[in-house]
């Protein structure tokens, strides 16, 4: 929920801090005014350095506070600018202006120093700038290189408002520039600072004389404060020359802008390029000076701007922490989760939902949630979202739930998901609305399975129907009519048939249903695979050409008896079942590898393509007529399948339509090394519950005898 | 004689309908699936063809809509007869032009009451 920015508390809280700070500073320079006179003219300069030093200190004192608070921005902006994922970063940029309103405007810059977000009071110049390139700006150069944010020495003075400019480098894990925020402050707030600490310069000054002033300049002699056009450079006057050898000192000499000599103190401010220089008229006949009292104020205002950047530093990392804390949770469920407000316009998405709508936290944020996100209802017609969610939670406060899986969600590409919806009131401390969570979940699976079971039980009700028709039909006809014997044999048989028909279909559903729920156990045995085929073929080979061949000795596999016969059995009966009475089926046995295949071949109506993809699908029966006369669950290779994956083998066929098929399975060997599972007293291993089919698909063949062994 | 035509893939409801309706004042058609519904109803034109829903390749909806849209074949009576007894499978079958419905599992006493009515209305 990164859009959203920090708790609105905590703004308040830095926000607070700051202006505590300002006032004690302008509350100083009030004080100021009442501070001693005492007409010193010896110690004019001495005083006048004491003030240059505390005005030096100050403005680096401010000057830290703004630095911590880029360094901090920029360091929570790693993650948004390693996404690329500018538009949550102008919320960050945002931020750091609510923080600190001194900062006109913030940009963020790309690795490249292309302008991708920019923040200020004027959104259309924010978004004239973006796309802009800052590769030669000394705000992005210096900034990528230090390792911390760095302050400007060019000042564009031809700019409206002339601005300093604070940089900081996003880094990566790895320490490497991924980007750079940029604060640009107005130099008048420099000048602002200073005047808070201005001090009552004698009014008495001769006639002609200018009263002293307090100003900084840069190092090259340009005044940034006290004048209303900055950027005429002075470099050739001595005091420059003096505080470019060293970082204090007392003068007396001429000034830009001053007639006659002064009396000057000059001091750097710590990692600028700016000079404080304190000068009052060298004839002064009075002088104020406040020096003492302003040595304890200054230090005061100090310790009262330092700790504020280290607390504003703190806390922010704080309220980050708090951000990430409850953004993680929303950022990491798979479900979309929207924020609104309480009038429906979205304030925050997560990934998930970006994902689901293919709309960007920036597209969406601030726009009514169903314009964004158009829901569907029965139909693909458009649901009344403020009347069907937004007002049952508004109104009373309560969850509102979609049903069923009859809504949807148009995604932007056009798509449909299937979707469930749940709006939940989000409420104040005081328990009033202050907006709403919605719960987006696609249920694109849930709706298919649904839709499976609604056709398995329309499949299953069908299949039973047919022979309950026949069932009850001939019945009746028997009953009430007299019929020949050979009528009356006919309609007896078809009795029989469908009743064992209805019964087969029980028994395989009962299969299913054990198969799929995993109570179905594998009594795994070693097994002689020959004699269980030749078993299998006795009754068939009564009536058809049924005949099994061995190729090589067939060594004893691990395998449940009665499943193998299952399927041996079904695969028989199938290739019986679809050939002509006169056609061969042939069963074949050999070794292959670790395993033993058997394959089951007929010259019967074969499988197209199409039909050999979806054939051991459950309830898939081939949508043909020879196939349909032949009668049939649908569920025989769907048990199959699951009965020999289930004893660690595989299965699969060949077939070509109007020319056969072949039906072959494999089943692991008994292991030579192993000492052969101990079979109980009734020969059988222990019995082992068998997870379901779709489990036992993703074991590798084998692991199951060898856990046996 | 009126003619009959009964088209389901199953051949022990063919044959049970068969069984029903045999008497000296039906012939009565079989039909094992869609398609050849269709081929005899074109050249047979039966009075009657009760139909079944659920056969492969052409479906009995896609047969009755073939037929009720050809207006040498629309004449013929037509009586689904399904497993399926949910309302929706009841209008699917109207909207494709069946004049009546039949589900499975049916009596065949019932089932010869209703074909009699469906012709002694015929002749009124």
């Amino acid at each position: 929920m990164k859009a959203r920015g920090l708790p609105r508390s905590g703004v308040r809280r830095v926000t607070a801090l700051l202006a505590l700070v300002v006032l004690t500073a302008f509350a100083a320079g009030a004080m100021n005014l009442y501070a001693t006179r005492k007409q010193l003219s010896d110690e004019v300069l001495g005083s006048n350095a004491t003030t240059a030093k505390i005005a030096a200190e100050t403005i680096f004192a401010n000057l830290e506070v703004q630095r911590n608070l880029v360094a901090a921005v920029a360091q929570s902006l790693r993650e948004n600018v390693e996404s690329g994922d500018w538009s949550r970063s102008a919320a960050d940029l945002r931020f750091m202006r609510e923080v600190d309103p001194r900062i006109e405007r913030a940009v963020l810059l790309d690795r490249q120093g292309i302008v991708r977000a920019s923040v200020s009071e004027d959104p259309d110049a924010d978004a004239e700038r973006i796309g802009d390139n800052q590769a030669r700006c000394e705000c992005f150069t210096a900034a990528s290189a230090a390792n911390k944010p760095h302050l400007s020495r060019t000042i564009n003075f031809a700019a409206l408002v002339p601005h300093m400019v604070l940089s900081a480098a996003v880094r990566d894990a790895a320490g490497s520039a991924m980007g750079v925020v940029v604060a640009e402050i107005p130099i008048s707030n420099l000048g602002l600072l200073t005047e808070s600490l201005e001090l009552d310069f004698s009014t008495r000054a001769p006639a002609g004389e200018s009263s002293g002033s307090l100003n900084v300049f840069t190092d090259q002699g340009v005044q940034l404060t006290g004048v209303q056009r900055p950027g005429q450079s002075s470099p050739g006057y001595e005091v420059f020359r003096r505080a470019a050898r060293t970082d204090r000192g007392t003068l007396r000499g001429a000034l830009p802008g001053k007639p006659r000599d002064r009396l000057v103190a000059f001091r750097t401010v710590p990692e600028t390029n700016w000079v404080v220089v304190v000068e009052q008229p060298a004839s002064a006949a009075s002088v104020v000076a406040t020096t003492r009292r302003l040595v304890g104020l200054g230090a005061f205002i100090n310790l009262i701007l330092i700790a504020g950047a280290v607390i504003a530093g703190r806390l922010f990392r704080e309220l980050e922490q708090e951000r990430v804390r409850s953004s993680s949770i929303l950022d990491s469920i798979p479900d979309g989760a929207v924020t609104t407000d309480a009038t429906g316009l979205v304030t925050s998405v997560n990934p998930a939902m970006e994902r689901l709508a293919g709309l960007l936290s920036g597209e969406v944020v601030g726009r009514p949630f169903d314009k964004v996100y158009p829901l569907l209802g029965p139909g693909n017609q458009p649901v009344d979202w403020d009347r069907e969610f937004l007002d049952k939670v508004v109104r009373s406060n309560i969850v509102a739930t979609s049903r069923g899986y009859d809504l949807s969600l148009r995604s932007r590409d056009g798509g449909i998901v299937p979707v469930s919806h749940m709006l939940a009131p989000i409420l104040g401390r005081g328990g009033d609305l202050v907006g709403c969570v919605a719960v987006v979940r696609d249920v694109a699976y849930e709706k298919e399975l649904d839709q499976m079971k609604s056709s398995l039980i329309s499949t299953v009700s069908h299949e039973l129907r047919t022979p309950l028709t026949m069932i009850q039909g001939f019945s009746e006809l028997l009953l009430q009519r007299s019929m020949s014997p050979e009528r009356e044999r006919e309609a007896l048989s078809r009795i029989n048939a469908s009743s064992e028909r209805l019964a087969r279909l029980i028994d395989d559903l009962l299969s299913v249903s054990r198969i799929e729920s995993g109570r179905l156990v594998v009594r795994a045995a070693p097994m002689d695979l020959r004699a269980a085929a030749d078993e299998v073929v006795i009754p068939f080979a009564e009536k058809r050409d049924v005949t099994v061949t061995a190729t090589g000795a067939i060594p004893p596999v691990m395998a449940d008896r009665d499943m193998v016969v299952q399927i041996v059995t079904n695969l028989v009966s199938n290739a019986v079942k679809y050939s002509t009475a006169d056609a061969p089926v042939r069963i074949r046995l050999g070794a292959a590898g670790d395993s033993v295949e058997v394959t089951v071949e007929d010259r019967g109506i074969g499988l197209s393509r199409e039909e050999l993809g979806k054939l051991f699908q459950k309830f898939a029966r081939a949508d043909r007529k020879e196939v349909r006369e032949v009668g049939g669950t649908g569920l025989g290779l769907y048990i199959t399948k699951s009965l020999v994956e289930m004893q660690g083998g595989r299965i699969w066929a060949e077939s070509e339509r109007g020319v056969g098929s072949r039906f072959s399975f494999s089943l692991p060997v008994v292991k030579p090394a192993a000492a052969g599972p101990q079979p109980t007293p009734d020969g059988r291993t222990s019995r082992i519950p068998v997870p379901s089919a779709a489990e036992q698909v993703e074991r590798p063949p084998g692991s199951r005898q060898r856990r046996d062994a | 004689v009126r003619k009959l035509l009964i088209a389901d893939d199953e051949d022990g409801i063919r044959s049970l309908v068969r069984m029903t309706l045999e008497s000296d004042a039906y012939e009565i058609l079989e039909a094992s699936d869609g398609a050849e519904a269709l081929e005899l109803a074109r050249t047979h034109r039966p009075d009657l063809l009760l139909l079944d829903v659920m056969m492969p390749g052409v479906t009995g909806l896609e047969v009755c809509r073939t037929l009720k849209s050809d207006p040498a074949t629309a004449g013929i009576t037509i009586v689904m007869l399904t497993a399926r007894a949910q309302d929706s499978d009841r209008e699917a079958g109207q909207a494709a032009g069946a004049e009546s419905y039949f589900t499975k599992p049916f009596s065949p006493v019932a089932l010869l009451r209703k074909v009699d009515e469906i012709f002694s209305s015929d002749l009124s």
